[in-house]
This record gives C-alpha cells, structure tokens and sequence, in this order.
C-alpha cells in the first residue's frame, strides 16, 4: 500500500476516513478527511491533511482539529480514497478510487507457510474488524472490484463472516474477490455460513501449487492439499464461484499442464484460473534462488498449460506478466492485474510498441535475470 | 519341473502344461476365454500338480496352432497380473462405487423419513 | 511398499507401452518398464511416470480416504446419466412406409396396409405413460414406418403432451424421424409453432442414397429429399434438420463421398453408422451386410478424411468419434442410450410401438418385428408404468448389462468409454450377456477407440484442437504456435 507522510498536530489514535477536497452542507464531515492546499483550514472534519507546514496555516479551534502537515505528494490523493492516518503522521492509502486491485487486509495471521509468501504471517494481532466495517462503509459504492486477503481471512472465523456481511451491506454492486487457502472450506459447516451471506457477487479464488498432495504441502508447508480438495468440492455443492490461481516457481514450472489437466478432469466448475508471475516480495525475496525460474524459461510450459485449458472451454488469465516474452498465441489471456503504482518498466521497455496494451514489468524484476529484453521486432 | 511345457499331439493339436503355483485356475480361465473364437481348448487337471490345456485348430483360422499357444502364455501372464492386482484393490474399488452413491442413498433416505 | 495401488485396467499395445485406465476415465500410456514396476510394487518417486500416476490416481503413497473421496466425485460425475432415469421416449405411431429402403430394419408395411397405425386412445395413454418418467427433461421422438403418414396422430401428440405437460413442467423437446419425401409447408408451419425437430437420413450423394434407400413407387428418392431440406431450412432455420447415415455394402467403400455430400448439402456433423443386424437387414445380410473389418478400415479412412477437411478451415463433426472423444477426454456423463454401463434399456430410453406394446429400445422392436418378443416389457392396455419399469425381467436385463460384471468387459482397458448391448448380444450371439471373442460390436468399438487414443498419443497440437471443436460444439482457431518474440538472450 502507499504510504505519504508529513507532521502530525493532535492525533492521538488511527483515524480512518475518506478524501475529500471539497465539502458542502450535506457531507457527513465526521467521515472526511479533508485535503487542502489552502491556509484556511475548516473545523468538522475527521482530520485534515495540508502541504502547508503548521506555521502557514489558521484554523479555529486548532486545539483539537486533527492535522497531518507537510504532506509530500498530496496530489497522489483524490476524492473517495479511503486512508488511514497514524500518530506518528504518515498516511496509508487503504483504498485507491478507481484503480486495479484494491484489496482489504483483513488480518496478517496465516495457518500456511508457503516459500514464496509476499506477506509473511504474524501469529497475534488485534481485532481489525470494527476498523474493517468502517473502512467497508467509506468505500466507494460504484466500486467495480474488492479484494478480501490477508494473510487468511478465514481465521478470523465469525468475525470474518461479520466482514462479508459488510460487503454485502455496505457495497452490494461491487464483486468481491476473497483470497483464501481454502482450507476452512473443508468444514461444511463454514463454507455454509460463508454462502449464506448471499453477496451477489462474491467469488473465492483458492492458490493450487501442483497435482499431487506431497508437491502441493511442501509449498505452502502445510498439510493443506486435500483439504483444499474438500473446500472446493464444498464450495461447489453450495454453487459458489470459484477461482484457482498457480503461482508458477522452479518447483512447480515443469507440471504447469499437468496442474491444468488436475482442474479440468477434478474441479472443471471452477469459474476461473489465473496463472501467476511471482510477486518477489517478502519470503519470495528472501528465498529467491530456489524459487525463481526466468519467465522466457516457461513461457513455453505455460503456453502449453493455458492452450490445454482454453481449448477446453474453460475461462483462463495471465497475470502479472510481460507481454513480450508470451507466446503470440497466448498474449490474448494475459490481464491487467497489479495495482497501477507497481508498473514500472526497465530502459529497455521505453519504445515498445506493446506497451499501451498493458505490458507491464515488476519493480525490482530486472535485477532477477530476464533476459535481456529487446523488442525491436513487435 | 516347473518351465511352461508346449507338447505337439498332432498337427492339429498342441497342449500345454502349466504350473498350479504359478498360474492360478482363474486366470487361466479367463485367457481360454479369450482364445474360443481363434481355435478349441480343453482344460484339464490331471494329479502331477500341474494343469493342462489343449488347443485344436479352428477350421476358419488360419494362425499355426503353436504360436496360437505362445500367444496363449504371453496373455495369461496379463491376466495373472490382473488378477494380482485385482487383489490388492479390489476392495478400494467397492469403497469408491459405494461412496459414490451414498448420497443418493441418504437422499432416498430423506425422502422417506419426510 | 512404498505406495497402495489403486484399482486400473491395462492393455499392452506395443513392445513399448501400456495402456492405463481407470473407473473414472483417467488414462495414460506407460513405458512398459515402468508398468512393470508399477504392479511389482517397485516404481519409485524418482520415476518420471510416478507424478503422473499419483495425480491420476492409479497409485497413492500418502493417504487413502480422500483419494477414494476423488475417484467417488468423478465415479458419481461420469455415471450421472443415470440420474434422473428415463429421457427419450420413442413413439412408433405407423410401420406404414412409402420408403423401400434395402436394409429397413423394421420390417415395414404398405402405405395402404390396415391396422398398423396407432389410434387416438392408444396415444392419450401412452403420452400419459410417458409423463410418469420422473426425468425433468423429456424428448419424444417419433419412429416409424413413415410418420408423417399418420401426421394427424403426431399433431394429437404433441398437443397432448403440451397440455400434460402444463401441470408437470417438464422441459420437453420432439424429434420427427422422417424421410422427408411426404412433407409439406402446411406441416412444417405446423412443426414450426410446436418447435419440432427433424431428424431424416442421407446416405450419400444421388446414386449411393437411391441405391439403399428408393422410395416404394420412385427408384429417385434423392432429389425428393435434398428439395424437402431445402424446404425444412426455409420454413424452420438451418440447423433445424439433421441428418445420419446407414452403411450397406454399397456405400461403404465410398463414405468419403458421402461425407462431401453432406459439406454441399449444408449439413455440418455426420454419423458413420455400421449396419443393425435386424429385420431386413439381417434377412438380407448376404447383399446387404459386410465383414466388421471392411467398415472398421473405410471408418478409419472417412475418419482421417473429415479430420483433415476440419484442419483445412471447415467445421465438420463425426459424431461417433465425437462421443467417443467426448468420453476419452473429458470427466462428463454421455448418455448414449445403445452404449453405456448399465445399458439404457428403459432407463435411458424407451419405444412405444403402434400397438401399445413398450420395448426396451428400438433394437428390441426390430427383433420383434421379425418374431422375436424376448424384450417387450410389456402392453400400455395391459400394465401400469410401475409393471412395466420395475419388473423383474427388467432388472434381470439391467444385471446383465453392466460391463463391470461381464466376462472380459470387466478387465477390458477401454471399458470406461464403452458399453453393452444385451439386445444386440441376443440377436446375433443367441445370448445375452453375449461372447466378447466373436463379438462385432466389440471389435469395432475397440479399434475404433484405440485408433483414437492413437492420434491423442501423437499429440498433434492441431488435431488435438479439431478434437475439442467437436467436443465443445464449435470451431476453434487453428493457429498455429509461435515462439515468443522479441525476447533475445
């Protein structure tokens, strides 16, 4: 998530509200954050983010107005951003309005340990779920897409549910995107609970690593695999959307297809399979030597994988991946998946014709071996 | 003696002698079966331990009825096999047949308590 | 031991490899040495085939439950045509015929016999025995003799089952069989407003379909049909009129000629049918009927004819190959009533004659047009829907008809993708349970899978594609691989 900072005045507590750049007598202040460039600074608001230092402004009541000043990169915040503002005056974007792959973080606590995690678990934290609900009611309702993840929001159990009761509340029309494990879907009784919430739009997309239990749990260090395999069948006893998604990895690269023929003859009701380009954060980053496999490598195995699902009639992506090195035949399932602000492109990306049609390169990936590109021929 | 044994009776018959420990009667019978539509088998057991079975030449084949015996081995080494692993998981096989229609039969069950 | 071995049938089909199958479908081709092992209990997880055997569940070295758990799911999965029991429910209104076909198979009468056509009462009760099925998807589906030569009784039909079906809501299709030569706008208007379709037959271009199939009073039955398409086409769309095909001894060397007959008349799929040996047919075999072999080899060629004709732009179906595919490659049920385990005798689909009496399939019919009542469940006058479903004989037959019990069916490596005929058996073998050594449906079936299995080996990129349009029912692009460009080391 991005992150601005500036210097705090009164702020003793997190204070989560909603951009706001304007204000008329209808707006329900308390929620607000307003952002200004002005010296006036008006009283009502939830907090005030300014790049004026304290020195250039005025407020009324400037006592007990909560205000983040010096902020650096305040146009980097528009109206309907939801963020949270700390104590120690930096600011959290929590959700960006209008951009891809905005995701709530419902908790940091995981029951896997997969090798190439890019947010390694905590084991403790406190309850995030009333901090949740509220941030569920200040996004914007015309929002086309929310991630739930975490770590594994199903721990959260009740509270989780609580959560997706929010959705449903708070943003009816927007499709919901819960990334789990899947593992608390074995229990009946569970998966149960999450359908009856009947969000009109949710689908659950469950990471599969490999076709075989032992592959799979030495993945996600876990004895996961069959109960996965009970969470999906349960899922689709109860005719909820499912997704799968591969992450693709030395260990897994070589039986990309044969994961894909799993799908189809085991799970062919899933709605939806993403292949992956790893995230090289975190455990990924750590662990990077025996993980990583240079996409040009298996861009001919991920060929063969996505070609054996969409001939099938079954709906496939790419994600996270750099058009160039796809073979032509598979540029087509290749989708738009980062969150804008991750995009950057290495020198070598700057005159590529593909570019507009989201090519897009990872932040730190050009030290990590993709040959070198050069893409004079498209 | 514990070889396979193909003995010619005459052009028209051969007979072959196999080993009880080795091949088990089922499979045996399951490779004659196979064969009735190329020539004519006889089982037989005399009291040596050992099983006979004589092959006698079809008039609408036209396969020598020596190598129509060989052929014979080669099957009944398959259906051996089959019959050994039928063995190990013949069980499993039930188990899966019978979860796969245990919801019906709790549906049925349902159905007549409601 | 190392890993449990879990339940499989093999067929060894070269000095190389063997083939693998399992309950549910999966398969794979082995190197013999690894098979080997595989049933030794020596294949170790360092083995190249050990994942793939694992995934595919022929073998499972962690747990059991779940696996079983696996196989229960796609055992259900693949079986489900058994669900929701009796769907097609065939309706033999008249045996009168204008047609002269040389292999009719059920021994038709004159167009002006007497007292081979049904009567109204007769219809009401049979619509209503129909409506007892507890399918929530009924097909009626009109035989014959000729039909439309009692097109008054198919319109009391029909409406009878509009009206029945007001209270029973079920989803509710019909299918006239026709030869088309009797049809008129007045009938297809009328067809058109109750959604009928129309199923009729084309044996080739004129002199191979005048050869099999002239009409009683015109040896030119072509011409007369390929204008009644037309007609069909105009009045109820394009895809409205489907047709299949018959092989006598006289067209079976040319079926590649049929196959273009069929691309110039329009028509997209055709189904490289063998010949029933019943009524006709059977009593003229000597002409008429051909060696197994022979059809297995001009089946193979036509086959490699349309795949190639698909690879070269245009859209085109076999439909036997494309059951057959459709069981190979995917997890799914196919309800094919003539070839599945159990068979679908009654189960699947039922025929109505025009006397009332109820067969277990149209083959049963046949037989019994030529004497033989073996399977007539029994008479709609006579016997309630529980008598003439849940009989005794009924389930006998059913028993009998499973492959996993019958004699070789029961280890056969392809069995997943076949199925028994008791009918056929009986007819041809004297026995129901029937002899697989000198059985011509086995053999043909076999081949024909394993000429099949054959090309999805050789894992040809563009067949494989040609094989999924079929199965999913629409073209797909041919284009070719490329290498990623602009990537250069």
């Amino acid at each position: 998530m991005k992150v601005l900072s500036g210097s705090p005045v009164n702020i003793s507590d997190d204070i989560i509200g909603k951009i706001a750049h304007r204000y008329g007598i209808f707006s329900n202040k308390r929620d607000l954050i307003y952002t200004t460039a002005e010296r006036s600074i008006p009283k009502g608001f939830a907090a005030v983010i300014t790049n004026n230092s304290k020195e250039h402004i005025s407020a009324s009541d400037d006592n007990y107005l909560s205000i983040v000043c010096n902020v650096r990169g305040i146009d980097g915040l528009s109206d309907g951003d939801v963020v949270c503002v700390n104590p120690s005056g930096s600011i959290t974007i929590l959700f960006k309005k209008g951009a891809v792959g905005n995701a709530l973080f419902v908790t940091e606590r995981c029951n896997c340990s997969c090798i190439m995690c890019p947010q390694p678990p905590v084991s403790k934290e406190i309850d995030k779920t009333e901090l949740n609900l509220k941030i569920l009611s200040l996004i914007d309702k015309g929002t086309p897409m929310l991630g739930l993840t975490g770590g594994e929001p199903t721990l959260l159990g009740d509270s989780f549910i609580k959560i997706l009761q929010g959705c449903k509340t708070y943003l009816p029309k927007t499709e919901i995107n819960l990334l789990s494990n899947g593992i608390a879907f074995a229990n009946m009784d569970f998966a149960e609970k999450i359908c009856a919430v009947r969000h009109p739009n949710l689908t659950i997309d469950i990471p599969l690593y490999a076709d075989t239990d032992t592959e799979h749990n030495k993945i996600v260090r876990a004895n996961a695999f069959f109960k996965v395999v009970q969470g999906l069948y349960n899922l689709a006893l109860l005719r909820q959307r499912i997704g799968i998604r591969i992450v693709i990895m030395k260990q897994n690269r070589n039986r990309l297809k044969a994961i894909a023929e799993l799908i189809y003859r085991n799970f062919p009701f899933v709605v939806h399979i993403a292949f992956m380009q790893m995230e090289i954060m975190g455990l990924a980053k750590e662990n990077i030597n025996n993980l990583w496999v240079d996409p040009y490598d298996y861009a001919q195995d991920l060929g063969a994988a996505v070609t054996y699902l969409a001939m099938r009639d079954m709906n496939v992506s790419i994600y996270n991946a750099q058009l160039c090195i796809l073979p032509k035949s598979i540029r087509a399932f290749a989708k738009q998946s980062i969150s804008t602000w991750k995009n950057i492109y290495i020198d070598e990306c700057a005159d590529c014709k593909l570019r507009e049609e989201l090519c897009k390169s990872y932040k730190r990936l050009s030290s990590y071996l993709i040959k070198a590109i050069k893409c004079g021929i498209i | 003696m514990s070889e396979t044994i193909i003995r010619k009776i005459d052009n028209e018959t051969v007979v072959l002698e196999l080993n009880k420990d080795i091949y088990k009667p089922e499979a045996i019978r399951a490779t004659s079966y196979k064969f009735t539509d190329r020539c004519y088998i006889k089982i037989d057991e005399p009291e040596n331990g050992r099983i006979q079975v004589y092959f006698n030449h079809k008039q609408s084949h036209d396969i020598p009825i020596e190598q129509l015996a060989k052929e014979f081995c080669n099957e009944l080494i398959d259906q051996q096999v089959r019959l050994d692993i039928e063995q190990r998981f013949s069980d499993i096989r039930d188990a899966i047949v019978k979860k796969a229609f245990s919801s019906i039969q709790s549906d049925n069950n349902k159905g007549k308590t409601s | 031991m190392t890993y449990r071995l879990l339940p499989l049938r093999f067929d060894r089909i070269n000095d190389n490899e063997v083939f693998i199958c399992n309950e549910v479908g999966e398969f794979l081709f082995v190197p013999v040495n690894d098979f080997n092992m595989l049933v030794k209990q020596q294949l170790t997880p360092e083995n190249p085939s050990f994942l793939d055997l694992k995934a595919k569940q022929f073998l499972t070295d962690t747990e059991l439950e779940p696996v079983i758990e696996m196989l229960a799911t796609k055992y259900r999965t693949r079986k489900s045509f058994l669900d929701k029991f009796t769907a097609l429910h065939m309706v033999v209104p008249t045996l009168k015929c204008n047609s002269n076909c040389k292999y009719c198979q059920v021994s038709r009468k004159d167009v002006t016999a007497k007292g081979f056509s049904m009567n109204k009462t007769m219809a009401r009760k049979i619509v209503d025995l129909i409506f007892k099925s507890p399918s929530p998807y009924i097909k009626i589906e009109f035989q014959g003799g000729e039909p439309l030569l009692e097109f008054g009784l198919i319109k009391y039909i029909i409406e009878r089952a509009e009206w029945v079906n007001l209270f029973k809501k079920k989803e509710l299709e019909f299918v006239i069989c026709t030869n088309l030569t009797l049809m008129t706008n007045k009938m297809l208007r009328y067809l058109k407003g109750h959604k009928v379709y129309i199923s009729t037959s084309l044996d080739g271009p004129k002199d191979l379909h005048n050869m099999n199939r002239p009409l009683q009073n015109d040896s030119n039955s072509y011409d007369k049909v390929i204008d009644k398409i037309r007609l069909c086409r105009k009045v109820l769309g394009h895809d409205s009129v489907s047709a299949l095909m018959t092989t006598s001894r006289y067209n079976l060397n040319r079926l590649n000629d049929a196959v273009d007959e069929y691309l110039k008349q329009g028509f997209n799929s055709i189904f490289l049918r063998s010949l029933n040996p019943y009524g006709f047919a059977k009593r003229d075999g000597q002409s008429i009927a051909y060696k197994i072999d022979e059809f297995i080899s001009e089946y193979k060629k036509a086959l490699d004819y349309i795949i190639d004709i698909n690879l070269r732009g245009t859209y085109f179906v076999e439909e036997f190959a494309s059951l057959l595919l459709t069981r190979i490659l995917t997890p799914f049920s196919t309800g094919f009533v003539d070839m599945q385990s159990p068979v679908g005798v009654a189960i699947s689909g039922v025929i109505y004659n025009y006397d009332g009496n109820v067969y277990v399939s149209d083959e049963a019919r046949m037989l019994a047009s030529t004497g033989d009542k073996k399977f007539l469940m029994g008479n709609v006058n006579e016997k309630s829907y529980a008598e003439l479903f849940d009989s005794e004989f009924l389930h006998s037959l059913l028993s009998k008809s499973c492959l996993e019990c019958l004699p070789e069916c029961s280890w056969c490596a392809y069995q997943n993708f076949c199925g028994a005929d008791p009918v056929r058996n009986y007819s041809e073998q004297r026995d129901i349970i029937g002899n697989r050594t000198t059985s011509e449906e086995c053999k043909r079936n076999k081949e024909i899978m394993k000429f099949l299995l054959d090309l999805i080996k050789n894992g040809d990129q563009q067949i494989q594609k040609v094989f999924w349009s079929w199965i999913t029912r629409h073209p797909l692009s041919l284009e070719k691989e490329e290498p990623c460009e602009g990537s250069i080391r």
